[in-house]
């Protein structure tokens, strides 16, 4: 069973008393308990792999009142990415770093990622976001300084960004989505606009 | 609008032939068609007609397949190209297949090439600036390479000619060495824009900040509207080609108005081998082109010949039209002929941080950003004893990050995800462009062995900047980093990552023009001095680089090369 349609089928839908966090448990450890109920056919990565990538997106980008990351398909994007998009050194790195994330999550917490609490994934999360180093400056998507490694975690964690932020459902209709301006306005009060524009 | 004539003279005879369809080949088209000569356009890569042929340009990112991004295998075929960094899923077919089209380097030299229909006009950064006597005069009170042959007074009524076909939007700021134009009316700077150029204007004497004069029609005149030309919706979408056709490109403007004149055709898929000499009259008869498709290899003839396929381009093929007269090149008596290649040096600067204007922001993406003309060894009093010439500043402008800041904003969860849906801090960073000197040294050749698909002998690119270069390179960084924090800017950081030479896609020289035959290839109106019917109006005819963008100068000068050749030709000089 998908997340959206648990969602209507238990009538939790309505009940706005029920906070985003509290929700947010609920329906992964829901998840969790179904360890491998993946309902895509991932292209490049294993079963396994797909199914802890969704865990990990959705930790970074959990559903509040707002989709979550698996709600709108980052991961199976990530997956699609992967496969087309990276090249093969790339690939290797991430099957390789999901793996030795998988490792230090169960030395750490004596669970594999997706058997963890979900404040456990989020705490582990916190750590490896603090451990890897930043991306380079850059300026009009030039980037400003000779090719570095950049750490596994600042990819993932960039890969989802970009997967949940640019889907439609987040251009249109949570960022403010104004496809033809016209007159560009200097200055305007920010509450006028209210969220960031999709650009 | 109707599409570009492809319809071609049964007996391959016109009276004007320009090889190239980009910035200046569209002009030297326009130009010779409306005089009412017959004019062939040859183009080496495929049709681009506009807005027809723009199959991006209304696509929001999730439309992508891959929301933009190159994917593995276009990173192959790309694999120069993405150096420019300006490649992605959208607008990669404005870009030249690496593996089809390959040139050899020496010293890593980044060719960024546009091989259709229009060119690089299509995906130009659209600045113009005047030059002034301050460039055209520098080599000759320098002593280096050559002088000029024309001053500023030579171009100045070209420029405005040109500026108001093109349409430039800008603001005048009266200084001698930064020309004004015919503009019309500037974009706005936003509030910290504004915020920036007071605190900087105040507190450097002689520091302008301004927006940048781009080609994009903010007040669009009759002329343009004639052509099917509108104002600029501010999308900020423009490489991918616009449906307004607010932008000056070959294909939106100097393509259309000489298709109108019925003096034009064009033939795309024409790899320009060589220019046809004749040993008796002295003189060009025509262009040998090979059909990129059939490998057929068909001659066209002309009066006279416009070569305008960019600047290193323009140079192959005249160093592979060799003949008894030339056996080292057309009209490479000096042996300048690929010589003194040059560019514009750029990604240094800072950027910083603003805190503050946090109820602040803007509507649009306005497809533009701040301009700080060069202010650096302009008189006695501005000189820097550690280098020559100048640099100028492109921002990119002060702006709010958006979601892309998360990457690096330490955090996961609910409140991260939320928080990343509103504007993030104002930034802005200041991206340094500085002169290169011509220098004998930086060569462009021919491969004696090696040859592309098509039978032409493969460019050799060797050159790389040097020792005045790098020592501005300094003062660049330094003198943006200073700027930010005296505007109050927080975590200034310096960046100085030049790249290869090439990447500004400004390369110029090669074919420089010149008063003196023994030491340059064209004269004051880019015509080989040893061949007359012969002009040279891209790139390739600078003699130096000045620190500004050079697109609005090769449009001036193949609009006053054309009007010369034709009054040549009405004499019967040609």
């Amino acid at each position: 069973m998908n997340r959206r349609e648990l969602l209507k089928s238990s009538g939790l839908f309505v009940g706005y008393a029920i906070s985003s966090a509290t929700l947010t448990s609920l329906f992964i450890s829901c998840q969790a308990e179904a360890k491998l109920n993946l309902d895509w056919n991932p292209v490049f990565l294993s079963k396994e792999q797909a199914n802890m990538l969704a865990e990990i997106t959705e930790t970074i980008l959990p559903k509040t009142k707002t989709p979550g990351a698996k709600e709108l398909a980052v991961p199976q994007f990530i997956d699609k990415m992967l496969k087309e998009v990276s090249g093969k050194a790339d690939q290797t790195d991430f099957v390789v770093g999901l793996a030795q994330m998988d490792k230090d999550c169960t030395n750490k917490y004596g669970k594999s990622f997706v058997e963890c609490t979900p404040e456990d994934r989020t705490a582990f999360l916190l750590t490896m976001d603090e451990a890897a180093g930043k991306f380079p400056p850059s300026v009009w998507g030039i980037t400003l300084a000779p090719p570095s490694p950049v750490a596994f975690f600042r990819k993932l964690k960039s890969l989802t960004l970009f997967g949940y932020y640019t889907s439609e459902e987040v251009g249109k209709n949570i960022l403010s989505y104004d496809p033809v301006p016209g007159d560009y306005i200097a200055c305007l009060p920010l509450k006028e606009v209210g969220n960031a524009w999709n650009e | 609008m109707a599409n570009l004539n492809t319809k071609l003279d049964k007996t391959n005879t016109y009276d004007a032939i320009v090889i190239g369809s980009g910035m200046s080949g569209g002009w030297a088209a326009k130009e010779l068609c409306e005089k009412g000569l017959k004019t062939l356009v040859l183009e080496k890569g495929r049709m681009v007609n506009h807005l027809e042929d723009y199959p991006t340009m209304n696509l929001d990112h999730w439309e992508f397949e891959h929301r933009g991004a190159l994917t593995a295998e276009d990173r192959e075929k790309y694999h120069i190209q993405i150096r420019s960094g300006f490649v992605g899923e959208s607008t990669k077919h404005f870009f030249t297949n690496d593996l089809e089209d390959p040139y050899l380097e020496k010293e890593r030299f980044d060719w960024i090439r546009g091989n259709h229909v229009g060119g690089r006009s299509l995906t130009w950064g659209k600045h113009c600036y005047r030059w002034s006597d301050l460039d055209f005069e520098a080599n000759a009170k320098e002593g280096i390479a050559v002088d000029w042959p024309i001053r500023y007074k030579d171009i100045a009524p070209w420029y405005t000619y040109v500026e108001k076909f093109v349409g430039i939007s800008g603001e005048k700021l009266g200084l001698s060495h930064l020309p004004d134009g015919y503009f019309l009316p500037p974009m706005e700077l936003n509030c910290l824009e504004q915020h920036f150029k007071k605190e900087v204007e105040q507190k450097f004497r002689g520091r302008n900040i301004t927006i940048g004069r781009v080609a994009h029609l903010t007040e669009p005149q009759p002329w343009h509207l004639e052509l099917g030309r509108g104002k600029c919706q501010n999308r900020n979408r423009c490489s991918r080609g616009c449906p307004f056709g607010a932008y000056f490109s070959s294909n939106s403007a100097t393509l259309p108005a000489a298709n109108l004149t019925k003096n034009f055709a064009i033939r795309p898929n024409s790899v320009a081998h060589s220019i046809i000499y004749d040993e008796k009259t002295q003189k060009a008869t025509g262009v040998r082109v090979v059909d990129s498709e059939s490998k057929e290899m068909i001659e066209f003839y002309a009066k006279v010949i416009f070569c305008c396929a960019s600047t290193l381009a323009s140079t192959q093929i005249l160093l592979n039209s060799t003949s008894a007269r030339f056996p080292n090149g057309m009209g490479n008596d000096s042996g300048e002929l690929g010589h003194n290649l040059m560019d514009h040096h750029y990604r240094t600067g800072a950027m910083g941080v603003y805190e503050g204007l946090e109820d602040q922001y803007y509507k649009g993406r306005r497809p533009t950003g701040l301009f700080i003309p060069r202010f650096a060894n302009l008189d006695e009093k501005t000189k820097n004893p550690n280098f020559l010439r100048g640099y100028d500043y492109q921002g990119n402008g002060g702006s709010r990050a958006n979601w892309g800041r998360g990457a690096d904003t330490p955090g996961v969860g609910g409140d991260f995800k939320e928080s990343l849906f509103k504007p993030g801090p104002w930034s802005m960073a200041l991206m340094g462009f500085g002169e290169c000197l011509p220098y004998h040294e930086n060569q462009a050749s021919l491969d004696a062995d090696k040859k592309d698909q098509w039978g032409l002998p493969l460019l050799v690119l060797n050159a790389k900047i040097r020792e005045n270069e790098l020592k501005m390179r300094e003062a660049m960084k330094n003198d943006a980093a200073e700027m930010l924090s005296a505007a109050g800017f927080k975590e200034v950081i310096t960046f100085d990552y030049a790249g290869g030479m090439g990447v500004g896609v400004h390369e110029m020289g090669t074919a420089r023009m010149g008063r003196d035959p023994k030491t340059s290839v064209l004269n004051g109106n880019n015509q080989l001095h040893a061949v007359s019917n012969v002009f040279v109006t891209d790139g390739a005819c600078m003699t130096s680089s000045s620190c500004v963008n050079p697109s609005i100068t090769y449009m001036a000068l193949t609009a006053r090369a054309a009007d010369f050749a034709f009054n040549e030709l009405k004499k019967s000089n040609l």
